[in-house]
């Protein structure tokens, strides 16, 4: 086994682009991104369906021939040094199996294929992602949902130092999910993994990340830690009838636009809460509520999404 | 190495299907065979059965007969399937994704290629002991012997026997598997693989002889029967010729007498080129 000693980054990404096709049929997927992953941290990568996430992912594990630039992960580049990718587990879109083996069976064949099996390991990590009572039932009966938990335990069966999971949450239940998600900061938190985290889901990324970067259209729109992303003005949220009146009075003083629910936004800090009130009671607006606007990283994406070049969104699920 | 190995041998041998309409049953055809055989003799009373126990089957033989069918028309085709879904079978579960990672293709190209022929050779050594065995229990039934005598010089001279007809057998076998492992691998398709080899090995025995010679009798062109030293059949039978007659073979002209060794450098240079061009596709392939 390689031992992992790598100062910088632990993926490194310079210009990588990869065109589908030719002529008129081209389709340039992933066009020219740069990204830096440093070490022990869950890194989100973020983006609607087709935005270029697998794409990317299976550049990074040599499935994909680069048509530019380069991939690093722990300073090598897999295309000269496959062996590097058994420091890694991977997960890529829907974890995939062979039917006819059971779950069992599947993680065998799988540890065998990264270099060798530790049995006993294998055993703990069936238990962990909760498979251990179908453990030998054939894989294809399982749902999707416990295919990605068997996928997940494939993935951790070298005890890699990195862990590439392309949408891992795809097909699980609520529960599932929720266990997904402690698990997977728990990887990064308390036992110095680095995570690579692709998803489509906002909400999720946000609870589990630490730093993301949003992908559109096979470019990177924006880098940092959520933090920073969503350093953003103060916002105060109110409830109240009617609104026309409501909007008009704000803009006087204060930007404020309308949401799609009826409710007004206003930019202001929490302590001109009680001023703003004061200025619409005075004018007979009946106020339901004011809250403070926490932005999330959902609002934070459709923000981005907004400017005039990035109109086209239909491919969102959140 | 070692682990890909074993790996690829729990895919194989783990899929039952796969196991048992491709492989397994070849003992068992051969067992069902004896069988129906000796009932045969039986049913059709002494006459014949005396004349039989004249010149029984030979244990020699029943031990040659699975290789030389590795190395017939219908022998190889049937294993096509099998050589197929060994090697499409990834595109189709879609588990390339999780088992690459971490090696290089040829490494993973290599793992299949050996375990697929080892779990062949072993079906053809199980079929090769049932006929035996099985031939030998009819011979006792019917009252016959079961010739040659073991002394040191038959066992000799058949250890020598078999083992060139093995590495036919083996060798002829792995041209058609080898254009069925190249066109599976480029369509990613287990069903083109299978028709393609299929169809080949048709044409090369059945297809291009007489097409040649048609050519050659309508243009009164004489050399273009020659060309039948381009078809990896002509020389699997060439050298199974020698192998077993000491003689060249005769096709379709008395001239075109090939030597033993040009005609194994010829099959193995059929081998390695389409070796070579699967690991060129697949190297290339986007997965
Ligand atoms: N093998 C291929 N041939 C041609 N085009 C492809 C191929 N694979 C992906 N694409 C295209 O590249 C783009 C990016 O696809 P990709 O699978 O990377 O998206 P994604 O971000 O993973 O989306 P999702 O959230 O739906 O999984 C898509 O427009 C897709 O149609
Ligand atoms: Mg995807």
């Amino acid at each position: 086994m390689y031992p992992v000693v790598v100062d910088g980054p632990i993926i490194q990404v310079e210009n990588l682009t990869k065109v589908f096709g030719r002529g008129t049929q081209q389709k340039r997927a992933v066009d020219g991104i740069n990204l830096q992953v440093t070490g022990q941290q869950v890194f989100g990568f973020l983006g609607p369906n087709g935005a270029g996430k697998t794409t990317t992912i299976r550049m990074l594990l040599n499935l994909i021939h680069p048509t530019a630039g380069q991939a690093t992960i722990f300073g090598q580049d897999p295309r000269g040094n496959p062996a590097i990718l058994r420091q890694v587990g991977t997960l890529v879109e829907g974890a995939a199996f062979y039917p006819y083996l059971t779950g069992w069976d599947n993680l065998r064949v799988a540890g065998c294929s990264q270099g060798g099996l530790d049995e006993e390991r294998a055993r703990r990590l069936i238990d962990l992602v909760g498979l251990a009572e179908v453990a030998m039932v054939r894989v294809g009966k399982y749902s999707t949902g416990m295919r990605q938990r068997l996928g997940l335990a494939a993935a951790l069966l070298q005890d890699p130092d990195l862990i590439i999971l392309d949408e891992p949450t795809n097909g699980m239940d609520p529960a599932g999910i929720r266990e997904m998600r402690t698990f997977i900061r728990d990887l990064a938190h308390r036992y110095g993994k680095t995570v690579f985290l692709s998803s489509h889901l906002l909400g999720e990324v946000q609870q589990i990340c630490d730093a993301v970067a949003i992908i559109h259209q096979g470019r990177i729109l924006r880098e940092g830690t959520i933090a920073e992303l969503l350093d953003q003005k103060p916002q105060l949220e109110i409830e109240s009838t009617p609104v026309n009146r409501t909007l008009e009075l704000l803009q006087e003083r204060w930007a404020a636009q309308q949401t799609a629910d009826g409710k007004v936004i206003v930019d202001a800090p929490r302590d001109e809460a009680p001023a703003i009130l004061r200025h619409l009671i005075e004018h007979n607006v009946e106020v339901f509520q004011v809250v403070q606007r926490r932005q999330t990283l959902e609002d934070f994406f459709f923000t981005l999404t907004g400017s005039p070049q990035l109109r086209n969104l239909e491919g969102w699920q959140a | 190495m070692m682990a890909l190995f074993r790996a690829e041998w729990h895919k194989i041998t783990g899929n039952r299907i796969l196991m048992g309409c491709l492989i397994w049953i070849w003992p068992f055809l051969a067992c069902g065979m004896v069988t129906l055989i000796y009932l045969a003799f039986v049913a059709r009373g002494s006459g014949s059965q005396a004349a039989y126990v004249d010149s029984p089957v030979r244990w020699t033989d029943a031990a040659l007969g699975p290789w030389q069918a590795l190395n017939s028309v219908l022998g190889r085709l049937l294993l096509m399937g099998f050589v197929a879904t060994v090697f499409a079978g990834e595109y189709q579960h879609g588990t390339w994704k999780t088992v690459l990672p971490g090696n290089t293709r040829i490494k993973m190209l290599l793992a299949k290629y050996v375990v697929m022929a080892i779990v062949i050779l072993i079906a053809f050594a199980v079929m090769m002991l049932v006929l035996v065995i099985s031939l030998g229990a009819m011979n006792l039934l019917l009252g016959a012997g079961y010739p040659p005598a073991l002394s040191a010089a038959v066992l000799a001279d058949f250890t020598g026997n078999l083992l060139a007809n093995v590495a036919l057998g083996l060798a002829s076998f792995l041209v058609v598997a080898n254009i069925a492992i190249l066109i599976s691998i480029w369509t990613r398709s287990i069903l083109f693989g299978v028709l393609v080899s299929t169809f080949f090995a048709l044409v090369e025995f059945l297809g291009i002889p007489p097409i040649l010679s048609l050519i050659a009798d309508i243009f009164q062109w004489d050399w273009v029967n020659n060309l039948l030293v381009l078809v990896p059949a002509f020389h699997a039978d060439n050298i199974a010729a020698w192998i077993n007659t000491g003689e060249g073979a005769v096709f379709i002209s008395e001239e075109l007498e090939v030597a033993l060794v040009p005609s194994i450098f010829a099959l193995a240079l059929w081998l390695l080129g389409l070796l070579a061009a699967t690991v060129v596709i697949f190297r290339r392939q986007d997965l």
